[in-house]
């Protein structure tokens, strides 16, 4: 595994001694979980959910949201009302 | 014991709160809450460094319910970083301590919520499992934990690590309290899509099965203790052999980890949660970056890391699709075991709890094959009682088909 390409997409940043360490453990585990792969799943579905359940929605009736105050307080960064953020370059 | 006291003794908090409502079916009893369930206007951390000035604006619909009922919410239980644990040793406060013996681990990752249901009378504790933070650290700190079936309680407001298996559950040394609480919480909720109304179904239990492998798996006196105990009940209880579990230990943890990165992305200094000072020459990504590998502790830096690459062009198939289907083929495994036998039956841990330090010079892989005997029920949604085996940091694992919690309480009545 490329630990420095994974974290990277991970937006991890990790020391050299953390990459050296995190390298070996989850080298350790993957090597670990190679039984999988000797399981024999051709025809099997993926089970993406447990229970089977069709598709669920609620009833459309207006409800009362948050309020703008509310739904940004725990938002230091506030403009207006707008969050905050750093430049996308 | 007093909940400051068991604070100051045993670090079970990570906020203390006295929240007190009107009269109804859960009057008398106190509820502490485990610190992924959100309470309006409570901080709720996760156990996170980077959720640290968290604070909801509304509450789970597990704690409106519990309000509405007249339970009085006295505190946010520690836990392991967004429940990234099995022995509590993850938490980013302070390090929570077994109430047997306070240099052994408490159990994780619902640690603060094991201590409070063994050291508190007319108490409730609210836990959350994934692949078995409520049964480990009941086990750990001797009490009942219920796991219910996937969906039977509404997961609205609770901090999500992976949505496919995360369940909220009750801890209590009282198995009494824990029915009367499971009767005013459970059932479907419309703002969680996934939530189930509960079948009832047939109480009585007439087999057990008791699973081979998970005996075997087990050091030698838990196993002849649990299994005393199965004798001791008075009914037909024969070995069971369960060909996957080795398999779904694996598929638990490429799903759970795969979940949780994705569940995780959203941290990153602007919504919620810690945040930094910025100006004009800021890059947006390195400010994410910063914000992420300053709070994350090491153990969700590494499941995070671990989740990611499993999803990666070239090896998802080989890890999240290929878990996803041998999950399907666990399910079946179970589903057939539960034809012939009501329950099954097995230690909850395969060990006592470690000590502090002896948990730290166990690895991750060494860690995590430590879940061996939780993780496929929770892997596929089955609900799960925990029975404390007399005074020991040792527990009776009962495992049911869906829907069948009725069954689970049944048995773990037997003992009392």
């Amino acid at each position: 595994m490329d630990i420095k390409k994974i974290s990277e997409l991970a937006r991890i940043k990790l020391t050299k001694d953390e990459e050296k360490k995190f390298e070996k453990e989850i080298g350790d585990v993957l090597k670990a979980f190679q039984n999988l792969n000797k399981v024999q799943t051709k025809d099997v579905k993926p089970s993406f959910h447990v229970i089977p359940t069709l598709n669920e929605s609620r009833a459309d009736k207006p409800e009362k949201p948050l309020t703008q105050k509310q739904a940004l307080q725990n938002s230091g960064k506030t403009e207006r009302s707008y969050i905050k953020s750093p430049k996308i370059k | 014991m007093k909940y400051e006291r068991i604070n100051e003794e045993y670090n079970a908090f990570i906020t203390l709160t006295n929240i007190k409502t009107s009269n109804g079916k859960l009057s008398g009893i106190d509820f502490s809450v485990k610190d992924n369930i959100c309470v309006k206007r409570v901080r709720t951390t996760a156990g996170s460094r980077i959720l640290e000035n968290y604070k909801p604006v509304f509450d789970a619909t597990i704690i409106k319910r519990i309000k509405k009922e007249g339970g009085r919410i006295i505190g946010k239980t520690c836990m392991d970083e967004f429940g990234f644990g099995t022995f509590g040793t993850n938490c980013a406060y302070k390090q929570p301590k077994n109430p047997i013996n306070k240099k052994l681990v408490p159990g994780g990752s619902s640690s603060g919520a094991g201590i409070v249901a063994k050291l508190a009378d007319s108490h409730v504790a609210i836990a959350e499992s994934t692949g078995g933070s409520i049964s480990c650290p009941a086990a750990f700190c001797n009490v009942y934990g219920l796991t219910p079936t996937y969906g039977a309680i509404s997961r609205y407001g609770l901090i999500c690590y992976t949505n496919s298996m995360d369940k909220i559950g009750l801890m209590s040394k009282d198995l009494g309290l824990i029915k009367k609480t499971w009767d005013v919480i459970k059932g479907k909720d419309e703002k969680d899509s996934t939530s189930l109304d509960i079948i009832r179904t047939d109480p009585e239990v007439k087999r057990i099965g008791l699973v081979t492998d998970y005996f075997n798996h087990s050091e030698k006196g838990i196993s002849n203790s649990v299994r005393d105990y199965a004798n001791g009940l008075g009914i037909e209880c024969e070995p069971v052999e369960l060909k996957l579990v080795h398999e779904a230990l694996s598929a638990y943890y490429i799903l759970a980890l795969s979940e949780a990165s994705t569940n995780l992305a959203k941290y990153c200094g602007l919504r919620y949660g810690m945040q930094e000072e910025f100006d004009d020459k800021t890059n947006y990504e390195d400010y994410f970056r910063k914000i992420r590998s300053k709070y994350f502790g090491e153990e969700a830096k590494r499941r995070i890391i671990l989740g990611t690459f499993a999803r990666t062009k070239g090896y998802r198939d080989k890890y999240y699709l290929q878990a996803a289907k041998v999950r399907t083929l666990v399910i079946q495994e179970f589903k057939k075991k539960f034809e012939e036998y009501d329950l099954l039956l097995a230690p909850t841990m395969p060990c006592s709890p470690p000590s502090f330090e002896k948990a730290k010079t166990l690895t991750p892989s060494q860690v995590y094959a430590l879940d061996l005997l939780t993780c496929a029920p929770n892997l596929c949604g089955f609900p799960t009682l925990n029975i404390p085996l007399q005074d020991k940091p040792v527990g009776i694992h009962l495992i049911a088909n869906h829907f069948n919690e009725n069954k689970l309480f049944e048995v773990g009545s037997w003992q009392k």
